[in-house]
């Protein structure tokens, strides 16, 4: 571990006369994520991953990666001898790294008679050496503080050489420019090279105390120790969903102490993570505090969950380039269908003023009818569908102004018809005298102005309300399509004017 | 802590780019998210020996837990086409147990799946399409991964 960069890796022996480590070191690691075993696990079918990792697939599909049967994460059982394997091989690897690759030089220059003699011997030199490096570090003996478990002996030692380190630092610092290594790693560094070497040096001395302060217990009791004050965590198991709503669902989270915000089925996912990263702690004995816990629950986050680049809402998942269209559009057809009615609807609206005139006069057609019924005609008509409109006044602009030409048209047009279809069945000379001059004067007249504007479609809605409430339910139907008759006692006054009706549509459409 | 499969995937990079089974040539990954590969069949008829095939494959967030996309993509040049294959389509989509969520398992890496494909394909000796691959092709626009492909043939 001499290079900052250095991340421990099978191919580090390829080069070296050790080649036979590489396998070796490849079989300690974890098929899954490729790392060094980290609490492993055994499953039913007796093969071996870290725990978080094996407990990660289990949820996933419930099978084992090696031989895909079929397991369950309760029956995962730790893989003490193997642990001890693995924390011992890195104790050990630095050293016989360091020796391999030095015998690699030399065998360069010179043949290599007796190799394999030497290489053990320097390794156990070195694994000296580095044991009383490490005693003598000031921050290993900080961290060992900090662990229950490290035996005392070795925090006194620690203490006793700490002094000697502080005594003669000064003095070499003078002469080439070098700083110690504050941790007292006994190296000697460029100033500038100092941050980064000390965090690798914080590392490295973690690591290795933490190996160490396992080291004797392991040998004496194989199990990995818990925490003497605190007592071991209790394994949690997995939710079954399927019987909770999502009301209890989120509470379940809340009481574990994670958020419980998002959909349902993210919330069920990171409750599946929580429980595998809990287990896996307990697997461990216990190693991290919650509060590490939810960190690691927070990258998931940030990585996979609810934060996760590429989740973060449809519009950016429809940005990427592989999107799948035809999948989105048959999920939300229904969604497409419904906006294309609106869009149709109102993209017809500016040409349905045009409709909207006619159902405005088919109003006006029928009070007139019934009017005209007991009256005498078109004198009486005209501010009858006023009273009716006015309240629809306010929700228009000037742009009727224009049209109100139009219906004025239409309506005299309508009228005209209507009022011929009136006089061929019953009011034939009287009528007809009557109703010119109005529509005539109508044009001018500032009342009828007023009546152009009644051209919104809600407009007609609400008359066609209104006159339903005059006329009876059943009519309402009739005043909204603006169709055909059903009512029998209107049928004389509805099924003349369908007819005309068509022509004035033409005539103003166009 | 960086997230498992971009773990994962920095371990298998730095091995892909120091060896590699012949025919298996690792052309770019400039992230880790997508990588490109090329494969070359050595001693099969059907495909020349002078002919690459390349592929993509896309990691999921949850590399290695789920299985990564892999597709043969088309390119002009260099030139690659899509091999000829009862279990690849003209678009490229390959229909392959070991790359569907029942199939995958998170001990295979992108190695081995280019070894499986590899062998894949030259094992074959039908130079054809899978049935209805004009429809398929003209249709589909599913993510291989959504897509419910029926396993028939154990001998692949």
């Amino acid at each position: 571990m001499d290079d900052a960069f250095d991340i421990p890796d099978p191919t580090d022996w390829l080069e070296t006369p050790l080649k036979d480590f590489s396998p070796l070191e490849n079989s300690l690691h974890c098929d899954i994520c490729k790392e060094f075993y980290d609490t492993p696990m055994i499953t039913s079918c007796c093969h071996t991953f870290c725990s978080k990792c094996i407990r990660t697939c289990l949820s996933a599909n419930g099978k084992c990666p090696s031989c895909q049967a079929a397991d369950q994460a309760s029956k995962l059982r730790n893989n003490c001898i193997m642990q001890t394997v693995v924390e011992q091989f890195l104790v050990a690897r630095p050293a016989a790294l360091d020796v391999a690759r030095k015998e690699q030089q030399v065998g360069e220059q010179a043949k290599k008679p007796g190799k394999r003699k030497r290489t053990v011997l320097d390794s156990d030199d070195v694994a000296q050496e580095e044991r009383s490096g490490r005693m003598t570090r000031r921050k290993s003996k900080r961290i060992a503080a900090s662990q229950t478990s490290e035996p005392e002996t070795i925090e006194i030692e620690d203490s006793d050489a700490e002094d000697g380190d502080e005594a003669y630092a000064p003095e070499k610092e003078a002469d080439d420019g070098l700083m110690e290594c504050l941790f007292g790693c006994g190296k000697r560094i460029k100033p500038e090279e100092m941050d980064t070497h000390l965090d690798r040096c914080e590392q490295e001395k973690r690591e290795a105390s933490k190996a160490k302060s396992r080291t004797p217990v392991n040998i004496t009791n194989h199990r990995p120790p818990a925490a003497p004050d605190k007592p071991a965590p209790e394994r949690i198991s997995e939710l079954n969903v399927s019987l909770l709503n999502d009301k209890k669902l989120r509470q379940k989270l809340e009481d574990a102490g994670i958020p419980s915000w998002g959909a349902r089925q993210l919330v069920i996912k990171r409750h599946t993570e929580w429980v595998n990263i809990w287990n896996a702690n307990c697997d461990s004995g216990g190693k991290k505090s919650q509060r590490e816990l939810l960190r690691d629950l927070d990258s998931w986050e940030r990585t996979q969950g609810g934060r996760a680049p590429n989740q973060n809402g449809p519009s950016s998942s429809i940005m990427r380039k592989d999107f799948d269209g035809v999948g989105w559009a048959s999920n939300n057809r229904q969604d497409f269908s419904r906006l294309i009615a609106d869009a149709k609807r109102k993209k017809s609206n500016p040409s349905a003023e045009q409709p909207a005139t006619k159902a405005v006069d088919m109003v006006d057609a029928e009070p007139q009818s019934a009017n005209g019924v007991h009256m005498d005609g078109s004198d009486d008509l005209r501010p009858q569908p006023l009273s009716d409109q006015k309240h629809h006044l306010p929700d228009d602009n000037e742009q009727p102004d224009r049209s109100y030409e139009n219906n004025a048209e239409a309506l005299s047009s309508i009228r005209d018809k209507v009022e011929a279809t009136n006089e061929g069945r019953h009011y034939e000379p009287q009528i007809n005298a009557g109703f010119e001059p109005a529509t005539t004067n109508g044009d001018h007249d500032p009342t009828t102005s007023t009546e152009a504007p009644t051209t919104t479609p809600v407009g007609v809605e609400h008359e066609a309300l209104l006159l339903s409430s005059h006329w009876g339910s059943t009519r309402k139907d009739e005043h909204l399509s603006a169709h055909l008759p059903s009512s029998p006692v209107k049928v004389p006054m509805f099924a003349v004017p369908a007819r005309p009706f068509s022509d004035v549509d033409g005539g103003n459409v166009s | 802590m960086a997230s498992m499969s971009s773990k994962r995937l920095q371990k298998e990079l730095t091995k892909i780019q120091g060896t590699l089974p012949p025919g298996i040539t690792l052309v770019s990954a400039p992230d880790l998210r997508e990588w490109v590969m090329d494969i070359s069949i050595i001693d099969n008829p059907i495909y020349p020996p002078n002919e690459t095939y390349r592929m993509r494959f896309s990691f999921s967030p949850s590399y290695p837990i789920e299985a990564p996309e892999v597709v043969f993509v088309v390119l002009a040049a260099p030139e690659r086409k899509i091999p000829i294959h009862p279990h690849i389509y003209s678009n490229g989509i390959i229909c392959l147990d070991l790359l569907d969520s029942q199939g995958w398992s998170p001990v295979h890496n992108v190695e081995s799946v280019c070894i499986s494909i590899q062998s894949m394909l030259a094992g074959n000796t039908k130079a054809e399409r899978p049935p209805g691959d004009a429809e398929f092709v003209r249709s589909n626009r599913q993510r291989p991964r959504d897509i419910n492909f029926l396993y028939h043939d154990p001998k692949v």
